[in-house]
């Protein structure tokens, strides 16, 4: 193996390397929640980020109308069904039982790659 | 149960109002959290239709009193009358002593008119020379008011216009659902077609659900955080009172019951700040003069698009 070819395959690896990089930067990372209050925590961060549009004063209900006139991939009746779950816990003081949250934490990554 | 009322009520509406679902359920929410409703909106808009239609619905007994600029006090609550055969003077009752009353033109009668129906709407009593006699309850008063009318009428004073929870205004319909008021009316309106969907325990129940209604201490934070920012806006004369915020409060709760909550949220809050705060906000002389439109509704969404809600 001459120079040349040495030359090439460090030239080969190191554009793989650089694509491998690329993709994972534009790969969303996988938002982390461990129950529901957690999953609005995460989306209210990438609501700030991704939606500066909103104003201060706005409710979820507005992130929900807000992010379906944008088009984005999300489950709205299991959203619906997590966010009626998640008021009822933060402004009602109840819980209920086992609530699915992925589409919360669908959303946050939506969002995420819209920044 | 509140929900399929609200339903009902609406269903008994529609046979004789056309596309007024928003002003009834407005009318309701209003009367559910103990509030009394200012109807604005030109002549023959159907104010007067629908409040007589909503108080049918309801089994309630409804009176109507068309203010005039002559009236006087006794008209509306009431007052002595001397009895021949029991040589006595006896309490003859006013058209004020029953559930509903619609207070057509309001602002037509002159202010001592106005502050006699003020102690009754706020008080649920009327007091004459000394004597006090308890209102119905419930009670609610239904104020007509005509927006382009300047001749002959005595503008409410903001106390007057406080006691008022809501303010409900009636626009023109769209072409489509004037099209179908025309229709409806090709025969005569049969009101005997609107039967009563509640009775009064039941209704007595409701306004019991509504007022317990959960409200965190965070929402009423947030509630009087919107207070105070509309208090310290510069382009009001005048913001909004505590009771102005007790009724909105009242209101958000009655608003939650309905859409089936047991809890408000600040949702029901934002969507009844217009109604309940506008009729009671007063722009600054600069501010009017600058055509800030529509009035002080500008200046409410602004404010609830600044004050952050619990989230």
């Amino acid at each position: 193996m001459d120079w040349t070819e040495a030359l090439a395959g460090a030239n080969a690896a190191l554009y793989l390397l650089l694509a491998y990089q690329l993709i994972r930067a534009r790969r969303p990372q996988t938002s982390h929640a461990g129950n529901l209050r957690e999953a609005f925590g995460v989306l209210d961060e990438e609501v700030k980020k991704g939606l500066p549009s909103l104003p201060p004063g706005h409710t979820w209900r507005d992130v929900a109308a807000e992010a379906k006139r944008k088009d984005m991939q999300v489950d709205w009746a299991s959203f619906g069904k997590s966010m009626d779950a998640y008021e009822e816990l933060r402004y009602g003081d109840s819980e209920r039982g086992d609530t699915d949250y992925r589409e919360v934490l669908k959303l946050a990554r939506e969002l995420k790659r819209l920044k | 149960m509140i929900n399929s009322i609200s339903s009902r009520i609406l269903d008994q509406t529609r046979k004789v109002v056309v596309g007024r679902e928003a002003e009834t359920r407005l009318i309701l929410e209003c009367f559910l959290a103990r509030g009394h409703v200012l109807l604005e909106g030109v002549p023959g808009i159907s104010k007067t239709l629908l409040a007589r239609a909503f108080a049918r619905s309801l089994g309630l007994e409804f009176k109507r009193v068309q203010f005039t600029p002559d009236m006087l006090p006794l008209d509306i609550v009431g007052g002595f009358i001397y009895n021949q055969a029991k040589n006595s003077f006896e309490f003859r009752k006013g058209p004020v002593f029953t559930n509903i009353l619609l207070a057509d033109e309001v602002n037509r009668a002159p202010p001592k008119v106005q502050s006699a129906l003020l102690e009754a709407m706020q008080e649920l009593q009327v007091t004459v020379e000394g004597h006090t006699e308890l209102l119905p309850n419930p009670m609610i008063v239904l104020g007509t008011e005509n927006p382009v009318e300047f001749q002959g009428v005595y503008p409410l004073p903001e106390g007057q216009l406080d006691r008022f929870t809501m303010r409900v205004v009636f626009s023109y319909q769209p072409l489509e659902v004037e099209t179908d008021v025309l229709q409806r009316n090709l025969g005569d309106i049969d009101f005997g077609a609107v039967e009563p969907v509640v009775g009064l325990s039941e209704l007595k129940e409701l306004i019991v659900e509504v007022q317990n209604i959960k409200v965190t201490r965070e929402m009423l934070g947030y509630l009087a955080k919107l207070g105070q920012a509309m208090r310290t806006d510069p382009r009001l004369d005048l913001g909004p009172s505590p009771r102005a915020l007790v009724q909105l409060l009242h209101c958000a709760q009655a608003r939650a019951a309905l859409e089936g909550r047991s809890f408000i949220i600040p949702d029901d809050i934002k969507a009844r700040s217009d109604v309940v705060l506008t009729h009671r906000l007063r722009l600054t002389r600069e501010a009017a003069l600058k055509g800030l439109a529509p009035g002080p509704s500008k200046v409410i969404a602004e404010t609830l698009e600044k004050v952050e809600p619990p989230r």
